[in-house]
């Protein structure tokens, strides 16, 4: 679709004849993957999962405990059955839909036992199990960056689920807060997982929908110092954090020499992020910052607000730049309207009256034209028109 | 290469089966070699999607209090089959902590209070004065079927019925819920009537 725009474009501009314009036409459709029946039969496959859950839910009397097992025991064997069939004979799409259908399946086991034999115990046990058991067949079979997704969204589930256990287990362990560690450690595992799971040529699809997924973990990880005005009392959890970005970072770096182009934007992603962390984490240290989140702070002076801001701004910056270069539009506005949005909110936490607001927005309002400009001139010296470019 | 590649899905394919099937004999087990005690419950029916209509219940000893504190241990002094055990909360210390007379003990968490509790919202008089959970149903909860949850809500809230539930405890001391009942009856039997 979007191709076939820009070739309209391009042979009106005389730059392809008609005969490019049709080669490329045809390569593009040939390429093109059905997103919406995929997403379809997706749907489809996690319909019947849920319905299965609602059914053992609505915990039916009539039937025995004993049978309703069996039952389920039968469809998760004669499913695995079929899955394996699917593999050997590489019916590709059978393979990944039959495989959401055994992922629910096993969920729904898992919860009917619970049931038949009032099993305790918290959510989070329940959906770890459920990823421990399901996550071998799933890495050894599936291919689709569908089930990478839903993979990296069902880990993302469970970890939230267990972040209180998490926290008192860790608060423990390292005598403080591990805040750091619980919300941007997480993100690098998921980046680690994604890039093993792409050494192997046929899974690489799949590892790329996963790193793109810890991306946006480590994105949103790297902002959390603006919502939680975080001072631990011990450092263990920010060596632990530090160590664990460097070595992410030199993952990245060795995959970087293996031709891997997208490695060297993931790790100044990577090491940004830390050093936003950092930045922020040291800004609430030095200004003694109370009030333990965004909304309610209590401080006289806006300048440790206004330098938190301006990291944060830093950050998101450098991720507009690496979006531009890489061509990618939707992550580059989305930086764009994060920076936006911050820099009014600056005035509203760091300043008050209406004088100092207006001027406030003043400041603002040049602030985002000097960036335009830098952006205009750093893009005009890469040799990149950015219309093109995004 | 190709064979190993075979085996390892083969078996990644069974993993989940071979889970669950532990986790039933595990459970089948646990009854099996466990000693049954009835205990006395209230509680009120919130909804869940995940896990379906579940009581949230707290449990009614039939206790004899010889102390105030904390206790994570109670004494099952008697257990008959068809009526709520006797049980004796054991200090951490002391002569209360002693195990003479017990036909079996479960481990746990709780306090003797030096008043009864007041009632929580939705419960109907105030409870004992022994506040404890056994370990292994730490979380209170108690599925019960779609069909009969709203019903069952109204006559607890009513307080016309008593439920009891059967633990299993096993010899380390952890419990699970065996089985439970309305007035003495199943639940397919009390709401055929």
């Amino acid at each position: 679709m979007f191709a076939n725009r820009y070739l309209a474009r391009w042979q009106g501009a005389g730059l392809i004849d008609a005969a490019a314009t049709q080669r490329i036409a045809d390569w593009e459709r040939a390429q093109a993957r059905p997103v919406w029946l995929w997403a379809l039969a997706g749907l489809g496959a996690f319909a019947v999962g849920m319905g299965l859950l609602a059914v053992v839910a609505a915990n039916w009397e009539v039937i025995p405990g004993w049978l309703k097992i069996t039952v389920d025991l039968a469809l998760n064997i004669a499913a695995a059955a079929a899955l394996f069939v699917a593999w050997q004979r590489g019916w590709e799409k059978t393979r990944e839909i039959l495989a959401i259908v055994l992922s629910g399946l096993v969920l729904s086991g898992i919860a009917l036992i619970s049931q038949v034999y009032q099993l305790d115990g918290p959510a989070w046990q329940a959906l770890l199990l459920w990823m421990a058991i399901c996550t071998p067949f799933l890495a050894l079979v599936t291919r689709s960056r569908v089930l990478g997704v839903a993979w990296a969204a069902v880990a993302t589930i469970t970890y939230l689920t267990a972040i209180e256990a998490l926290d008192r287990a860790l608060g423990r362990l390292l005598h403080g807060d591990a805040i750091i560690m619980m919300v941007w450690v997480p993100g690098l595992l998921l980046m680690v997982v994604g890039i093993a799971r792409g050494w192997l040529a046929t899974t690489r699809s799949q590892a790329n929908a996963i790193v793109a997924c810890a991306v946006l973990a480590l994105l949103f990880a790297a902002s959390a110092p603006q919502f939680i005005v975080f001072r631990p009392r011990e450092e263990a959890g920010t060596m632990v954090a530090i160590i664990m970005s460097l070595l992410v970072a030199a993952l990245l770096l060795r995959e970087a020499r293996r031709d891997d182009v997208s490695a060297t934007a993931l790790m100044v992603i990577v090491l940004a992020g830390l050093a936003t962390w950092l930045a922020t984490m040291m800004i609430w240290k030095l200004a003694g910052a109370n009030g333990a989140t965004f909304w309610n702070r209590r401080s006289t002076d806006g300048l440790p607000y206004l330098s938190a801001a301006l990291v944060f701004i830093a950050f998101w910056g450098v991720v507009s730049w690496l979006a531009l270069r890489a061509g990618r539009r939707a992550l580059f506005v989305l930086a764009f309207a994060v920076i936006t949005i911050r820099v009014f909110v600056i005035y509203w936490e760091a300043f008050g009256g209406l004088l100092n607001t207006g001027l406030g927005l003043i400041g603002g309002g040049l602030l985002c034209l000097a960036f335009a400009a830098l952006g205009w001139h750093i893009a005009r010296r890469a040799g990149r028109p950015m219309e093109a470019a995004i | 290469m190709k064979r190993i590649m075979t085996a390892l899905v083969i078996a990644a394919l069974a993993l989940p089966v071979a889970v669950l099937g532990a986790m039933v004999g595990d459970a089948e087990y646990g009854i099996a070699n466990a000693r049954v005690m009835r205990v006395a419950i209230r509680g009120y029916d919130p909804r869940d999607m995940l896990r379906g209509h579940y009581l949230n219940y707290r449990f009614d000893w039939n206790a004899d209090i010889a102390f105030i504190g904390r206790t994570t241990r109670l004494c099952v002094t008697d257990a008959p089959a068809d009526a709520p055990a006797r049980v004796r909360p054991l200090a951490e210390s002391g002569d209360q902590a002693s195990t003479a007379g017990c036909a079996f003990v479960v481990e746990g968490r709780g306090e003797v209070l030096a008043e009864a509790r007041r009632a929580e919202p939705g419960e109907r008089g105030p409870a004992g004065r022994l506040q404890f959970r056994p370990a292994g149903v730490e979380s209170g909860r108690l599925y019960v079927p779609e069909q009969h949850a709203g019903e069952l809500e109204r006559l607890l809230l009513a307080g016309t019925v008593q439920l009891t539930i059967d633990l299993a405890v096993t010899r380390a001391g952890r419990a699970s819920v065996k089985a439970w009942h309305i007035d003495g009856k199943t639940v397919d039997v009390y709401f055929a009537k």
